[in-house]
């Protein structure tokens, strides 16, 4: 039998996610010699676009595509991939919600160029020159970018067959997987890839773990405000956390070091809008309506990787 | 396949009947960036260009944040 053949794309994403595969360490070796790595671009293979545009349609088996999609070449590879691929997986946060880069969608693309080329600290741009999707330099040579786009998840332009959450996904559930897809035990197109526990669930500072009632918050912190009890929950010291909606695939990793969940491993299964269900979440457990006022910068809490696939996502620019 | 032979076929002419080579992606890095290099009618390399094709806008949408949450955010710029 041949090999399953593995596709892998990087759009608009940091690389984090190939960096996460790579941390397999030598499970990365039993995955190398089962899979036939037709595809792998940026970060990993020297295969150009040209070549996977010329593969058969369908001939893939699994496409992981990370980063969200932020432009016209993402849009079209995301396009390609689909037409080569029996299954497409969106590998992350960015790919399966958005993710911080779909920040991005809080401004409009010329306030984000200006930002960045003109009006910035250490920018020196007098003619102000911006970026062009086509220039001829010297009268003669053309030369040509993609067109930029509010970032989308990858759903939004193809159908995804499964969603992995996490920036990047933690080795061990990537392990598990590629277990999953080596072994063809897969849940129902359209799900996320998780064992479907939140983080509070497999969090070691989670008093009903302990066998402890859960008390309400009755401050509001920042994490540069005093230092956290050893072993008691974030939430109810007032450092808010997102543990209790979002997948806990980690394994509780940032609570575990001090650092309230911001919410990257993606919403917990039954959830469609992370950001509304972790305000609701966080409401819930506040001791008092007062406290409302004092949670800082919501906007870039509550939806810091999941703005583009939001219902608020599309709707709001500042 | 000859030098010659090989040129022809990753080549195309430009708007203006100069040849042109794209290698697209660059690979083995993180970031996307693309080399185009244009020839002249012997064949030899007239001029080259590397851009970066990518725009993330950091500079903004980071505004308004908490400080301490910073950190943990731009790390996504590169994450290799």
């Amino acid at each position: 039998m041949s090999k399953p053949k593995l596709a892998y794309y990087l759009a608009g994403g940091c690389g984090g996610c190939d960096i996460a595969v790579v941390d397999l360490a030598e499970a990365l070796v039993d995955v190398a010699l089962a899979l036939d790595i037709v595809f792998w671009a940026p970060t990993v293979a020297d295969v150009k676009y040209k070549d996977l545009e010329a593969m058969p349609d369908g001939s893939i088996d699994v496409a992981l595509f990370s980063g969200n999609v932020r432009n016209s070449e993402h849009e079209h590879i995301a396009k390609v991939l689909r037409q080569k691929s029996k299954v497409m997986i969106a590998f992350g946060i960015c790919a399966s919600c958005g993710g911080i880069k779909g920040l991005v969608n809080l401004h409009t693309t010329d306030q984000l160029l200006d930002k960045a080329y003109i009006n910035s600290f250490s920018t020196d741009n007098p003619e102000k020159i911006l970026p062009q999707t086509s220039v001829v330099v010297d009268g003669k040579y053309e030369l040509t970018l993609p067109t930029l786009m509010d970032a989308r998840p990858l759903d939004e332009v193809v159908k995804v067959d499964y969603y992995i959450g996490g920036c990047p996904p933690y080795h061990e559930h990537i392990g598990k997987a590629f277990t999953a897809l080596l072994s063809g035990q897969l849940p129902p197109p359209g799900s996320w890839i998780t064992m479907g526990k939140a983080v509070c669930e497999v969090c070691g500072r989670n008093p009903v773990l302990q066998g402890k009632p859960k008390k309400l918050a009755t401050t509001v912190k920042r994490t540069i405000e005093g230092t956290p009890t050893e072993g008691a929950c974030l939430l109810e010291e007032g450092y808010l956390c997102l543990g209790p909606v979002t997948q806990g695939d980690c394994g509780a990793k940032c609570p575990a070091a001090n650092i309230p969940c911001r919410g990257c491993g993606g919403p917990i299964p039954g959830v469609k809008d992370f950001g509304l269900r972790a305000i609701s979440a966080i409401a819930s457990m506040l001791d008092n309506e007062e406290l409302v006022d004092q949670i800082p910068d919501p906007v870039h809490l509550f939806y810091r990787y999941t703005l583009p696939g939001s219902f608020l996502g599309k709707r709001i620019k500042r | 396949m000859g030098l010659k032979e090989i040129i022809r076929k990753i080549t195309h002419k430009g708007g203006n009947g100069m040849k042109k080579i794209e290698i697209n992606p660059m690979t083995r890095l993180e970031g996307h960036g693309k080399v185009t290099i244009f020839l002249d009618e012997n064949g030899n390399v007239e001029n080259a260009f590397m851009q970066v094709v990518e725009f993330m806008g950091y500079e903004k949408f980071l505004q308004g944040m908490p400080i301490e949450e910073v950190p943990r955010t731009v790390s996504t710029i590169c994450g290799v």
